[in-house]
């Protein structure tokens, strides 16, 4: 699906990073990464706990600095957080006193923008995320997974080149996941959003990308980069295919080996 | 928690955080009932309590001799002779203008102070050590201090409110910049907020609001004791003036007065404070706290 042109959306030019605990002691979370994600593809990073999923989220939105190598956006060195590149955090993150409405606004707010647009951008979204009847809820009236869908909303209503992901659909129940991810997928297929999906789940890894890093060993690295040629829109039949099983051996011993 | 390098942990205000949160949406027993008659059966058993301490007051001052322990109605009676000489107006007129000017201004100095100690390292650095030791004088140990400076005049009481006030405020305005989510920081800075202020002004502050509130409540409460000790040793108006006045000339019914009045005000603003507060933390979760 992905057209690769000459420059990739984003790219990863050998980062690492290293951290220092509070008693001196280095600890390098993952070294070495070297990836290139082509415009409006959609990836997803698989890992085990721990091996620094999120830290590379963190390093690709511009909210942690690398200590090795540079990210790139379009060929630009990225130097610092921007709505260009929108992050839907592992816990939601929502912004507890402001209602559903206002949480989505708010990225549409902070650029400066008129009352007139927040509302039409909000009744979109709330409307494509089934989220009307709440509108003036605040996030401690909602359940997991409408949570989930506001941050969603408010990611997506900025508009992002690139929406980062981190394991956003980690907490909820098999049939909200799945409802989810294909809201997802619906709202990939329109934007054509660059999206890199953070998961640990293999399944949900294979169903939704056009390709699959997997991360591993510590410090962490990319030990295998596996692409998914399924057609989409996918069903859930897609699951029982021989592709599928064919990808998720491939994944799993992947996974498995480099421990 | 409170093994950052913050100002403090300290536990009353953790306590009165805990009731301040509880008690904006206390866990009712769910009846049947409509909001309104749960509020007046709260109302009902609240005023219920005040009667019968009222009861037992009456019962007390029936037993001792009304020039020791004058009944609620002597001091009704009292409150009432001393405001038509306009006496008892003009004493609540000056304790409360220095206690919300002196309030008022720890406030609006506490506040942004708080906000720079909270939210840059070197700024605590250099106000922790001072802000701790000025914490564990009482204000009152200035009185004598600011008398010799300022006089006797509203200027010397309004200067120590604003010491407790201030004291009291910035930790607590401290503590709420230290306990913002690191992850809506996070949020906000991916959604486009990059000046300082801006994430002030919608991530920090709404955040540290339920903080502020508790610095506000114990501020207050700090205002009044403070004030009514500056003006029992120092003052020429003023309630905790005119109860001093009343118990040298072993007036106690007008200094029951006095203390019934300090009460009723201290109180009411108290109430006042809490319900604003109820109205802008509707979004809080209770039940995390
Ligand atoms: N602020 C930090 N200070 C020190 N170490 C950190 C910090 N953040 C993360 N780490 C360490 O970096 C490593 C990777 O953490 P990270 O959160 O990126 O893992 P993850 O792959 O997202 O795990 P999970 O699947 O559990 O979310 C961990 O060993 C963690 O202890
Ligand atoms: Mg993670």
């Amino acid at each position: 699906m992905s057209l690769m042109i000459d420059e990739p959306k984003l790219r990863l030019d050998k980062i690492g990073l290293k951290l220092t605990s509070a008693q001196g002691a280095v600890h390098t979370v993952f070294e070495g990464i070297d990836v290139s994600i082509g415009q409006g593809s959609f990836v997803s990073v698989i890992g085990p706990s721990g091996c620094g999923k999120t830290s590379i989220l963190n390093v690709i939105a511009g909210l942690v600095k690398p200590t090795s190598g540079q990210v790139l956006v379009d060929g630009t060195k990225v130097q610092g957080p921007s709505p260009q590149r929108g992050v839907v955090f592992q816990q939601y993150a929502l912004f507890p006193w402001l209602t559903v409405r206002k949480n989505i606004e708010f990225g549409i707010r902070m650029a400066g923008g008129s009352s007139t647009v927040q509302k039409e951008v909000s009744d979109s979204l709330l409307e494509r995320m089934g989220l009307e009847q709440w509108e003036n809820a605040f996030p401690k009236e909602l359940s997991g997974g409408m949570k989930q869908r506001v941050a969603l909303a408010r990611a997506y209503a900025v508009a992002p080149d690139i929406l980062l992901m981190d394991e956003p659909f980690g907490a909820l129940d098999s049939e909200t996941r799945v409802r989810l991810q294909d809201e997802l997928v619906a709202m990939w297929f329109d934007r054509r959003t660059t999206v890199v999906f953070i998961t640990h789940d293999i399944d949900e890894s294979i169903f939704l990308a056009e390709r699959v890093l997997v991360m591993g060993g510590s410090p962490g690295q990319i030990v295998n980069d596996v692409s998914v040629d399924l057609p989409y829109p996918r069903s859930s039949d897609v699951r029982i295919t021989e592709e599928f099983g064919e990808i998720r051996r491939k994944l799993w011993s992947a996974l498995h080996d480099k421990q | 928690m409170a093994s950052d390098n913050g100002l403090l942990s300290v536990s009353s205000i953790d306590d009165v955080q805990a009731e301040l949160v509880t008690s904006s949406v206390r866990k009712e027993p769910v009846h049947l009932s409509s909001k309104r008659s749960r509020f007046l059966s709260r109302i009902g058993i609240e005023g219920a309590s005040l009667l019968a301490g009222l009861g037992i007051w009456y019962v007390i001052g029936e037993y001792f001799s009304a020039r020791l322990v004058p009944t609620p109605l002597v001091v009704a009676q009292t409150l009432w002779n001393l405001a038509i000489t306009g006496s008892l107006e003009r004493n609540i007129g000056a304790s409360l203008e220095r206690v919300l000017v002196g309030f008022l201004l720890g406030l609006v100095v506490a506040v942004p102070v708080g906000f720079l100690t909270g939210w840059y390292s070197i700024a605590n650095r250099i106000a922790e050590p001072w802000i701790q030791f000025f914490r564990t004088i009482p204000p009152i140990a200035l009185i004598p201090l600011i008398i010799v400076y300022l006089g006797i005049g509203k200027e010397a009481q309004i200067s120590v409110i604003f010491f407790a006030v201030f004291l009291t405020v910035v930790i607590t305005v401290h503590q709420g910049v230290r306990h913002v989510d690191a992850t809506l920081i996070r949020a906000a800075r991916v959604l486009g907020v990059e000046k300082n202020s801006k994430l002030f002004r919608y991530v920090i502050l709404p955040s540290a609001l339920p903080h502020i509130f508790v610095g506000i409540r114990l501020g207050l409460a700090g205002a009044w004791t403070t004030l009514i000790a500056a003006e029992l040793i120092a003052a020429q108006h003023g309630l905790g003036y005119m109860i001093q006045v009343a118990s040298t000339l072993f007036e106690i019914p007008v200094v029951y007065a006095g203390i019934f009045t300090i009460g009723v005000l201290g109180f009411t603003m108290d109430r006042l404070v809490l319900i604003f507060y109820r109205r802008v933390s509707r979004w809080q979760d209770v039940g995390e706290k």
